[in-house]
């Protein structure tokens, strides 16, 4: 009835067009201009720098590469490696070769200097056990081959299932297989231990220049990836005396590489520049060691900087990028800023806190000026919705804006933590994130105790770490346990574990369920040993409704039908044994910690480091759009963080605050980098990852809904698929259970059904653009009688009284003087005053500024 | 699991709770009266209330009448309901379209006696066509405050019953009352919502603090509850009729307020549905529910009741209450027509020993900490007393038994129970291997889900001498306390009868009740089956007799109804291909079921009783040339109407239709 009425009455008009236009064209996002930069003069150098400071040489064949850098007057800094000079002191200890490369030649001290326009700077050098090579290592020298050369890129035999039969592993993480595979030969099948096909070896230990490990690389026979080495090159020379000495494995644990470090971790360029990287190797045994000519070297946008396979980067294009490094078994990562030559130096800015340190010392060394503050209009509406999901009431509004107190924006954060819109938002969020749907638990009156406990945790306030032992260790009854529960049954293994594992601690290992992680470390054998953490994961059914019971069974999850009691226990795909629970470093679990193994679990998850940056990164994304790590739950050595040192900063400061989720928020929301303007500057207009400016997101499906709803005034009702109606006034974000609650409006604005962990997109589409059109939502609630409009209208109301209520109400701000006029004007010389106003406010809520933040 | 819902909504499956589907399904019978719901739902004990009954089929109503004298019940008047269904309703029964809906609203007087029983009482309204399905009353203590639909946050003063509907999809029915600082609060619900899903939660109850918000000065803060916003609650079968479920999930929540001050308690179905027929009842008081105060428990007990499993269900649920006392042998062998004397039996051995295990002492022994490993030896008679605490614990016993020796183990949650407590029991050997546990597994749900379930009685014959090692623990390692708290009996296993009921009707697959009473017109007989739990090996026979008939009414044997076996088992479902819905040592836990069908036969010349009375059915095991104790199996309303009844009514409702 009411949607014939809204037909007959209220239609879309061209005078809705001449809105959009008219709110589009008078807001306040429209880029403001900035003054012009100023270019910039070739500096003179400050200082210098001779890299590594400190160099320690073990071996014969041990060496050293070296960069100089200059710090310039202008603050940045530049390889004046070439134009140096560099000078050993004590050559009998090391000498110098090409290319700045300092070569070990006797046991000894020295020191090397380095001299710039005058400036100099200078290195201790110790040489150590010149007397001995160090012995061979198959991970070290053949796997450092193959992944220098890239052999073993996921691209090429290190992916899933190989190449061209032949499988190593990525980044040679997994020696002894790898040994296998070449020694042995055989094809690769994700889910056997069986080759597929012939077994191959790829050795000929009788012709050792007959292998296939030298002939294919050297394209002596057809090879898909081409000529890797020479024969005559040192490469081929290594493989070939390791073939013809038998082709042991000869682990050397000590040797092995625990960790490797790039220097600089984080680098600016100006386009045209060019700068050396040195990669160090922390092996096991404590020493390091010089990989810069070991490993290699991969930009992950060549369009902005590329890099030598010697590791000299250059800069070719504005933006800013990653480069990885890989060596046998690891990989790291560097950040790489490109920026313009001309731009002039950044004005300094006032910082709020530790966030604004970080931000700006980074913004200043890509020469990107922030955004100035936002105005009291653009603050008020966004800390509402970011920290509520809920839009200011005018009254609040004018109040916040007409007040002179310096420190209203703290204290308006600090009211807004306190309050029940607050408990209501985070409750959403966290549903979202733990996945509170019917469709997971099967039962809605399991996904409304869940509920309750992510509600009542919040409410409380309750550290986070607690939450998540709650919920990785949860048993019996309570909340946190329905989580374990699909359809009534007790998760399996392979689902649980991977859930926990990139809710808690940002890593995505599903892959490694069928075979190693394809671009990381994660190996088959870990996502195994952590799966069986919850190989005992079961439950009793204390009523055929539903009072179901999850705990630990030492006897092992249910059977399903068909199963035997055998098929219940963890068993590792390829290997077909029974996986037992080992941590990722490869320690088992402890004997007496067997009963309760996922106790044991979650202390170990929210003892990582990457707990509380996971959990830091995900609330920061909440409130800027992006993570410093995005996606949020995405960690991994190829996805770097865009501002690391903060991230852990951070993530320290959460955990040495108590896992305060409030005061996070608290932090987050009073730092200037959270409140910038959205209009940009001449510097920072493509700047969409440094937080130089707030890059405005569209609103999600929810809070979008109910602010449509607080608007007109008119609240949504949310028929559920049970027969029953939520109480009226009910909001989007209230819904305990949504996949209950069928609602157009939530499909086409792509609400997630949580049948995995949420990912919003909240792309543009047709179906969007067709629904703010015509579609029933838009429609029923402008022509809902008694809306808002309505009411104002029957309270006698002018239409400039009217038009500034909305815009209160809509945007968080009163109309400017054009905005006002214009519309006053259209409303007067308009057919029907009513059909004007409504014109108006579909124009309001279907406008860009309304529908982002 | 298999998706109720979806079920429903395909048409595929008929709700057997609902008996629309056949009284409207056009059958030319005479329509039996039908009641749907009462309000208020309770009074306070010596007052006198007007109640008004909503149902269907209820012209020609002349009376009500209670099964006991606790309540008066005086009949006032009858009202025509004209109103349609809900929609939600009609779309759920595709065959009440066909009908149009009317029904009546019957005005009652009652007066509840000063010494009336606390809890529900069951009343039905009697017609020419015979008496209805029958209703809840519930009898409380407190002052009875009725719901003011017109006021928006109604003000009570604690302690006191509410009587609210949720008349509308959505509502929400909000009462507020005033707290002290560190005052404790106690809330209760019954509800009577006629939702078909027996495992959705009914009745919801939230808690606020009209503290305001920065958005919204009217905004109510909703507090968290201090203890579990839901329970589940065991529902007696005449409550779900048809339908099977035994529970029904209710709030039960507590709360200590922290600060004085006014606070609200909203009330309402958890799923949003509501109609005129969603009546409840809402406690609020500051003493802990007890006997006198606590809200949907029968006034009078059951007489079928007995101590082992509860009423309908063949899986143990929720029987961890049932008492354990030292006086449990005795007990059990008034249960028993004749002690075990198979070969290679313990008890046998016993008996030549000069001892029955009937006549043994149940011994008394309360758990010492620590014994987490190691614990004392006990006998094979005993009642152990222990509590879990802390989380983890673990209580350990050792005993001794004899190869061929039968044990019973029995548990008593006394104060929190299942799925809050969940008492897990392991008995390792000489070998330190595990040989049983309390832990049963069984296929259900549509037939490919095994569950397990802990139970509360489980019956094991050792295969060797030696000592064996007893633990319990609860079923989590997170929770402990004084509430844990179990009374774990060892005792030699005695065969008997178990539970013997009575279920008026078969439908389907399953057994349970498709009725609640007995009509009968002269001439007429009504088959009804006897079911019989032959618990830890009992051999013998059962014999039915019934008592308080009214004239010219007889019950006699019949042919079996034509269901299988399996429908004794209890499973509802099966899955292709298996024979039997267990998987696991059935006889460890379950007892063997017995079907007895018989028949009320009403004589051509049966006189009208013009009221309903109770006939009392009796079980008496037998083994033998032995007989056991008169066990009381339960009452039957059975009411004879005048002959030709039927089709005056058919003829009456033919009229009104018109």
């Amino acid at each position: 009835m009411i949607a014939a009425t809204v037909r007959k009455t209220w239609s879309w008009t061209p005078a809705g067009i001449q809105m959009v236009v008219a709110l589009a064209l008078s807001g306040p996002l429209l880029f403001s201009g900035t003054p012009a930069p100023t270019p910039s003069h070739p500096p003179q150098a400050l200082s210098l720098r001779l890299m590594p400071q400190e160099i320690r040489m073990w071996g014969s064949d041990a060496s050293q590469r070296l960069v100089v850098v200059a710090t310039l007057a202008d603050g940045t800094e530049r390889d004046v490696t070439a134009d140096s000079r560099l000078e050993v002191i004590d050559h009998e200890v090391a000498d110098l070769r090409d290319e700045a490369k300092l070569v070990a030649r006797n046991d000894g001290e020295t020191t090397i200097h380095a001299e710039f326009q005058g400036q100099v700077s200078q290195a201790s050098v110790q040489v150590r056990e010149t007397r001995t090579a160090r012995p061979f290592s198959f991970s070290r020298d053949i796997g450092g081959i193959l992944t220098r050369r890239g052999c073993n890129d996921s691209a090429c035999h290190g992916g899933v299932k190989g190449r061209g039969g032949f499988k190593l592993s990525l980044d040679a993480r997994h020696p002894r297989e790898d040994h296998r595979w070449i020694v042995e030969g055989g094809t690769y099948q994700v889910l056997s231990p069986e080759s597929a096909e012939p077994i191959r070896p790829r050795v000929d230990s009788k012709n050792p220049e007959k292998s296939l490990l030298l002939q294919k690389p050297t394209f002596e026979i057809p090879h898909g990836g081409g000529s890797r080495f020479t024969p005559d090159s040192a490469d081929y020379a290594a493989i070939r005396d390791w073939v013809r000495d038998g082709a042991p494995v000869r682990e050397q644990e000590q040797f092995r590489i625990e960790r490797i470090e790039i220097f600089p971790s984080y680098l600016v360029l100006e386009t045209g520049q060019h700068r050396q990287l040195l990669v160090t190797g922390h092996l096991s045994n404590g020493r390091t060691e010089d990989l810069t000519d070991q490993v290699r070297y991969e930009t992950v946008n060549a369009g902005l900087v590329r890099i030598s396979p010697t590791g000299r980067a250059e800069a070719v294009d504005t933006g800013e990028t990653a480069l990885l490094v890989r060596a046998p078994g690891r990989v790291a990562n560097s950040r790489i800023g490109v920026i313009a030559d001309a731009v002039s130096a950044v004005p300094e800015v006032t910082r709020n806190n530790l966030i604004d340190r970080h931000v700006f010392d980074k913004l200043r060394k890509l020469r990107i000026a922030p955004s100035s503050l936002s105005s009291d209009e653009e603050f008020v509406r966004r800390v509402c919705l970011d920290l509520t999901g809920t839009l200011p009431p005018p009254d609040r509004v004018r109040e916040f804006l007409s007040s002179t107190d310096p420190a209203k924006r703290d204290r308006l954060i600090d009211t807004l933590l306190e309050t029940p819109e607050y408990i209501d938002y985070w409750t959403f969020r966290f549903s979202d994130l733990f996945r509170v749907s019917y469709s997971s638990t099967g039962t809605p009156a399991h996904s409304l105790v869940y509920w309750a406990w992510i509600r009542n945790s919040l409410t409380e306030n309750k550290p986070y770490d607690q939450m998540a032992r709650e919920r990785i260790s949860a048993q019996g009854n309570d909340g946190p346990s329905r989580h374990f529960l699909q359809n009534g049954e007790a998760s399996a293994p392979e689902d649980a574990m991977p859930e926990e594992m990139r809710v808690f601690l940002g890593y995505r290992l599903d892959c490694a369920q069928c075979h190693h992680h394809p671009f990381e470390e994660w190996s088959q054998d870990q996502f195994w040993g952590l799966a069986a953490f919850f190989g005992r994961l079961s439950r009793t059914e204390w009523t055929s409704e539903g009072a179901i019971v999850v705990f630990e069974d030492p006897a092992g999850r249910v059977p399903d039908y068909e199963e035997s009691e055998d098929t219940v226990k963890v068993l590792h795909p390829r290997t077909g044994e029974e996986a037992s629970p080992v941590f990722p470093d490869g320690k088992p679990l402890p004997k007496q910690k067997t009963f309760d193994p996922r106790m044991a679990l979650a202390e170990w998850i929210v003892a990582q480091p990457n707990f509380s940056r996971t959990i830091v990164n995900r609330m920061w994304g909440h409130m800027f759009g992006r993570g410093i790590v995005d996606p949020v739950d995405d960690f991994r050595s190829t996805n770097p963080p865009t501002h690391p040192e903060l991230l852990d900063e951070l993530a320290r400061d959460f955990a040495g605050n108590g896992y305060d989720l409030r005061r996070l928020l608290r932090l987050i929301a009073r730092s200037r980098t959270y409140q910038l303007s959205a209009v940009p500057n001449a510097t920072n207009r493509n700047d969409m990852a440094n937080y130089s400016h707030r890059v405005r997101r569209d609103l999600d499906a929810e809070i979008l809904l109910d602010a449509l709803s607080n608007v007109t005034g008119v609240p949504e009702t949310f028929k559920n698929n049970w027969m029953g109606t939520a109480p009226r006034g009910t909001r989007a974000i209230h819904l305990r259970v949504p996949d209950l609650y069928s609602s157009t409006f939530l499909d086409i604005y792509d609400r997630p059904n949580r049948a995995s962990i949420p990912e919003r997109k909240n792309d543009a589409s047709l179906k969007k653009a067709l629904h703010i059109m015509v579609g029933s939502t838009y429609q029923e609630k402008i022509g809902d009688p008694g809306n808002r409009l309505h009411r104002l209208l029957k309270a006698g109301k002018s239409d400039g009284e009217i038009i500034e209520e909305l815009y209160l109400r809509a945007l968080g701000r009163f109309p400017n003087d054009r905005e006002q006029a214009r519309l006053e004007q259209v409303v007067a010389t308009g057919d029907s005053r009513e059909e004007t106003l409504k014109d108006i406010m579909w124009a309001m809520i279907t406008s860009r500024e309304f529908a982002s933040n | 699991m298999f998706n109720i819902r979806l079920l429903l909504a395909a048409g595929l499956l008929v709700i057997p709770g609902d008996s629309r589907a056949a009284d409207d399904a056009g059958k030319a019978a005479p329509k039996e009266p039908k009641t749907l719901s009462a309000f208020p739902l309770g009074g306070e004990r010596g007052t006198t209330l007007e109640v008004s009954v909503r149902g269907r089929h209820m012209d020609g109503t002349y009376a009500g009448w209670f099964e006991c004298d606790d309540v008066e019940i005086r009949f006032l008047g009858l009202e025509e309901i004209r109103e349609s269904e809900p929609d939600e309703l009609v779309e759920r029964d595709p065959q009440a379209k066909q009908t149009e809906l009317v029904g009546h609203r019957a005005r009652l007087q009652l007066r509840i006696r000063e010494d009336a029983e606390v809890g529900l009482h069951r009343f039905r309204i009697v017609t020419p066509r015979g008496m209805s399905n029958a209703l809840n009353f519930q009898v409380f203590s407190e002052p009875l405050v009725l719901e003011q639909e017109a006021v928006e946050h109604q003000t009570v003063q604690a302690p006191v019953v509410i009587a609210g509907t949720t008349k509308a999809n959505g509502e929400l029915d909000f009462y507020a009352f005033q707290a002290e600082a560190g005052e404790q609060f106690h809330f209760q619900t019954f509800a009577s919502f006629p939702i078909y899903i027996p495992y959705s939660a009914e009745a919801e109850l939230n808690l606020y603090a009209p503290t305001g918000s920065w958005f919204d000065p009217d905004r109510l803060l909703r507090l968290p509850w201090e203890s579990r916003p839901l329970s589940w609650v065991p529902v007696l079968q005449s409550r779900r009729q048809g339908w099977g479920a035994q529970f029904a999930v209710f709030p039960k929540p507590t709360h200590r307020f922290r600060n004085a001050g006014r606070y609200l308690v909203s009330m309402g179905s958890f799923l949003g549905e509501g109609n005129p027929d969603f009546v409840y009842l809402l406690r609020i008081g500051t003493e802990p529910p007890d006997s006198s105060t606590v809200l949907g428990q029968p006034a009078h007990p059951d007489p079928a009741d007995w101590l082992e499993r509860d009423s309908g269900a063949y899986a143990q649920h929720g029987a961890f209450h049932k008492p354990l006392e030292p006086d449990r042998l005795k007990l059990l062998a008034a249960r028993s027509a004749a002690p075990a004397t198979g070969p290679g039996d313990a008890e046998a051995e016993l008996e030549t020993q000069g001892d029955t295990a009937h006549d043994r002492v149940i011994s008394l022994l309360e758990e010492q900490e620590p014994n987490d490993t190691e614990g004392p030896e006990v006998s094979t008679a005993v009642l152990l007393t222990g509590t879990i605490d802390p989380p983890g614990d673990v209580d350990t016993y050792r005993f001794r038994v004899k190869a061929g020796e039968g044990l019973a183990f029995e548990v008593e949650t006394p104060k929190a129970a299942p799925p809050q407590f969940n008492p897990w029991i392991w008995v390792s050997g000489p070998d330190g291997e595990q040989v049983f546990n309390n832990i049963h597994f069984e296929y259900g749900g549509d037939g490919d889900d095994v569950s397990k379930s802990t139970e509360r009685k489980t019956v094991f014959t050792f295969q060797q001498d030696g000592i064996y090692r007893l633990q319990i623990r609860d079923l989590t390692s997170r929770r402990g306390g004084s509430d844990l708290a179990y009374r774990l009996m060892i005792r030699p296993k005695i065969p008997h009868v178990g539970r013997v009921e009575y279920v008026l009707g078969v439908k389907g697959r399953r057994l349970g009740p498709t009725t609640d009473r007995v009509n009968l017109e002269p001439g007429q007989s009504k088959t009804f089956t006897v079911v019989c739990d032959l618990e830890e090996g009992f051999e013998g026979g059962v014999a039915v007799s019934a008592e308080n008939l009214p004239s010219g009414v007889r019950v006699l044997p019949a042919t079996p109804a034509p269901y299988t076996d399996s429908l004794l088992l209890g499973a509802y479902y099966f899955p292709m291909g298996l024979e039997s819905g267990n998987i696991g040592d059935f006889t460890r836990f379950r007892p063997v079921r017995k079907g007895l069908t018989m028949a009320f036969v009403a004589d051509a010349d049966a006189t009208a009783t013009g009221t309903p009375q109770l006939v009392r059915l009796w079980a008496q095991p037998m083994s033998g040339d032995r007989t056991g104790a008169r066990l009381p199996l339960g009452d039957v309303p059975i009411m004879t109407l005048s002959t030709g009844q039927g089709a005056a009514a058919a003829e009456g409702k033919k009229e009104y239709e018109q």
